[in-house]
């Protein structure tokens, strides 16, 4: 006897699509999600709450994780994050982290599902080739343009990757005035300015409502419901279908499996921090890449003496974020005409522009390499946190009417454009999720400890792409450019740890997603990817779950009786 | 790329300033069953008298009225620290570093000059303050966490006590986002 035909644990871009596919096609399901289930109703233009405290994560006193990375000398030095500065949360409610991205969402281009084939293996790094094909993804980038709702210009560039459809089933979102600096630049440049597709509604649709314009977006939950995130655009619908329940504030901390390594239930502690076990025939982790890795470690069974699906050791490895670099050009008022200084100070819409004709780069200074996308943006406007990078004066505190006359002058004597680029971060040795040995959460359960060693092929790209950004912003005449690349993975931007591939003793999931020793396992957020691209991973995301639902659904005999005629 | 996200914790001042080793007060442990009387505009429920004429000083100059701009005492800065520091949600190392720096530097004062820091001329806290700031650990760790609890202050939603009448954003051409936090809606209460 099962409580549920399926249990999903985590309710982010990996388990929304899962239980929306399901439960639309008659299927009982149970999302268990860590976090709190907040609506629009929740969501306020707050700095305080959004940023500046840990509304959306957790007490780091509490849950954490222990992060290693290597110091100026070399040395691989291990800091909890409750000491480190950092996190690696990104959002525990329901929805996770798709309710605070920014939504900037770009396909992953064919040669990214064969990038060992396509640039050859490099030392030091564990490049593999994907075990699908962009075509067999391809409908599926398609449906979540349609059903998280994808807003967007199609335009023909020398790296458009294939599309079954003509153009985004939504129209772009309103552009700012600067997108059109850029795009003149472009064209005299011989450069192909991309409009960026972004995953906002630009008009109301399916009960929600389009996008406000309020300016604040990235790190926000959107309160008009037009940001794509799990909960608003497929989860709402997964409960209206009748076969989906979510319980919120819910942390599974173990899979039991029985003798045949089979999972026969899941282990939890629910809001009043009380022990529960629900029994499904089918389980989905999507945690995010860091805490899928760390639940499969955590749950020994019978026949998983090592964690679930772990009999080849390879849960926790190949760990990837994405790599980059970024950058901030200062645009004085004064240095403007008064038409363009108006134009720059227009808040609400977005620059949406993205270059990619460094994608893939063949030069002597290179070589033949993978490169990457370079994005263009504003910087965010949350003041509170500009304003305190203004207190310091070389290393010395600044106070007084110094410190005043800086920050007004820093507020409103200039505007400020960015770039920030996307490029692999190559799966290597050093980058992995174990358990730690000797720190446990609140629960008394190990924390994650992750390394994050960084192979300095991805710095190289990084910097020559930044170099590029640098340019641009130069060249839409910023009266200074501040830019750099950085070592330190963005804790937003993690995949890997359970990749897909067809050799049981090199990946986790097959390609379908489900692990290779467990049958009635599967992994849906971003742990299955073997290489991340050099996009953002959540468009992708989405589109595997989606895929990997329908795997499902073939596996449990396709729809329930009597819901003919009910699809997704 | 991440989003910027500058959270308030003590782990950035560390990071920044060297360790702080703050001792627990007897401050700290007050009762938070007070809250919703702090919520009030008017009165200091955590701050005694003397800590609060002593923070506001500091406050002021830091962040001192202008011909032009607002000062701390315009923005609502101490009042707005005292429910940064007493929401229960804050770190608890937090809400110790800022009161154990009001303390050390009401003895220090007391011990320089035998005064309190708020009687002080304003060279006189000027030389004070920069040689804590420059010269001591704790005290740049203190000094930095008052200033951004003061940016905080002047550029968050009325809502939580600060940027009274929005003054901080006028001040500085911000376009707040829409939209805004209702008092129930704030941090500590969602």
């Amino acid at each position: 006897m099962v409580d549920f035909d399926v249990c999903v644990v985590g309710s982010g871009a990996g388990g929304g699509p899962v239980a929306l596919t399901l439960a639309e096609a008659g299927f009982s399901v149970l999302v268990l999600e860590k976090g709190p289930w907040l609506t629009e109703n929740d969501f306020y233009k707050d700095e305080i709450a959004c940023c500046r405290r840990d509304t959306y994560s957790r007490n780091l006193r509490e849950e954490f994780h222990v992060v290693e990375k290597p110091n100026k000398e070399n040395e691989w030095i291990a800091t909890p994050t409750y000491e480190g500065g950092r996190d690696f949360w990104n959002g525990n409610m329901v929805g996770g982290s798709s309710n605070l991205m920014s939504g900037f969402f770009h396909r992953l281009k064919p040669k990214d599902f064969r990038l060992l084939s396509e640039f050859g293996p490099i030392d030091g790094a564990n490049v593999a080739d994907w075990p699908i094909g962009y075509d067999e993804l391809e409908p599926y980038y398609a449906k979540v343009e349609r059903e998280v709702g994808i807003s967007g210009r199609v335009i023909n560039h020398p790296n458009l990757e294939p599309r079954s459809t003509n153009d985004y089933p939504y129209p772009p979102t309103a552009e700012h005035p600067v997108a059109e600096w850029f795009d003149d630049l472009c064209q005299q440049k011989g450069l192909h300015s991309i409009p960026v597709a972004r995953a906002i509604l630009s008009r109301p649709a399916n009960g929600r409502s389009g996008c406000q314009y309020s300016g604040y977006c990235g790190s926000y939950g959107c309160s008009s419901g037009a940001k794509g995130s799990s909960r608003a655009a497929l989860l709402n619908r997964a409960i209206a279908s009748g076969n989906c329940e979510i319980r919120p504030n819910c942390h599974v901390y173990h899979l039991e499996s029985d003798t045949s390594g089979r999972v026969v239930s899941a282990n939890f502690y629910d809001v009043n921090g009380d022990a529960q076990t629900v029994r499904a025939d089918l389980f989905v982790v999507a945690c995010q890449a860091v805490e899928t890795s760390r639940l499969l470690l955590l749950s020994r069974g019978p026949r998983h003496p090592n964690g679930l699906a772990n009999n080849h050791n390879q849960v926790g490895k190949n760990l990837i974020f994405s790599g980059g670099g970024a950058g901030t050009g200062t645009f004085l008022y004064d240095s403007l005409d008064p038409q363009k200084a108006a134009q720059l100070k227009t808040r609400g819409p977005f620059v949406n522009r993205a270059l990619q004709d460094w994608y893939y780069i063949d030069n002597d200074e290179m070589g033949k390499t993978k490169g990457g996308t370079i994005e263009f943006l504003f910087r965010h406007p949350n003041p509170t946190g500009r304003a305190i990078q203004q207190k310091w004066e070389s290393d010395r505190l600044l106070w007084g009417h110094p410190l005043k006359n800086k920050l007004h002058r820093y507020f409103t004597s200039a505007g400020y454009l960015r770039f920030e680029t996307f490029a692999d971060w190559l799966p290597n040795e050093n980058c992995n999720v174990t358990l730690d040995t000797a720190l446990r959460d609140k629960w008394n359960a190990p924390v994650a400890r992750i390394k994050v060693g960084k192979h300095p092929h991805d710095l190289k790209v990084s910097r020559y792409l930044a170099r590029k950004g640098y340019r641009m912003l130069t060249d839409l005449g910023a009266d200074k450019v501040s830019w750099g690349v950085s070592s330190n993975p963005p804790g937003n931007l993690m995949a890997g740890g359970c990749r897909f591939g067809s050799d049981p003793k090199k990946s986790v999931l097959d390609q379908n997603c489900r692990a290779h020793d467990v049958e009635n396992l599967y992994v849906t957020d971003g742990s299955f990817m073997p290489t991340g691209g050099s996009v953002p991973h959540t468009w992708t995301i989405y589109a595997n779950a989606f895929r990997v639902a329908e795997k499902m659904l073939v596996e449990l005999g396709g729809e329930k009786a009597g819901l003919s005629g009910r699809t997704s | 790329m991440p989003p910027p996200i500058n959270r308030l914790d003590r782990r950035k001042f560390l990071v920044r300033g060297g360790a702080a080793v703050a001792a627990v007060t007897a401050l700290a442990g007050l009762p938070f069953a007070l809250r919703e009387e702090m919520t009030k505009e008017t009165s200091f429920v955590f701050f005694s008298p003397q800590q609060h004429r002593t923070v506001s000083a500091v406050q002021e100059h830091l962040f001192p009225k202008g011909p032009d701009s607002p000062g701390a005492t315009d923005i609502g800065a101490a009042k707005y620290l005292e429910w940064a520091i007493t929401v229960p949600e804050t770190d608890p190392d937090v809400r110790n570093t800022i009161v154990n720096g009001i303390s050390r530097l009401q003895d220090a004062t007391i011990e320089r000059f035998g005064t309190e820091f708020a009687q002080l001329e304003f060279m006189q806290k000027e030389q004070l303050l920069r040689y804590l700031a420059d010269e001591t650990r704790w005290g740049r760790v203190w000094l930095s966490m008052v200033l951004t609890h003061i940016f905080e202050a002047l550029l968050s939603d009325p809502a939580y006590g600060g940027n009274s009448d929005q003054v901080g954003w006028r001040w500085l051409e911000h376009q707040p986002g829409f939209p805004r936090p209702p008092t129930d809606k704030i941090y500590g209460k969602l």
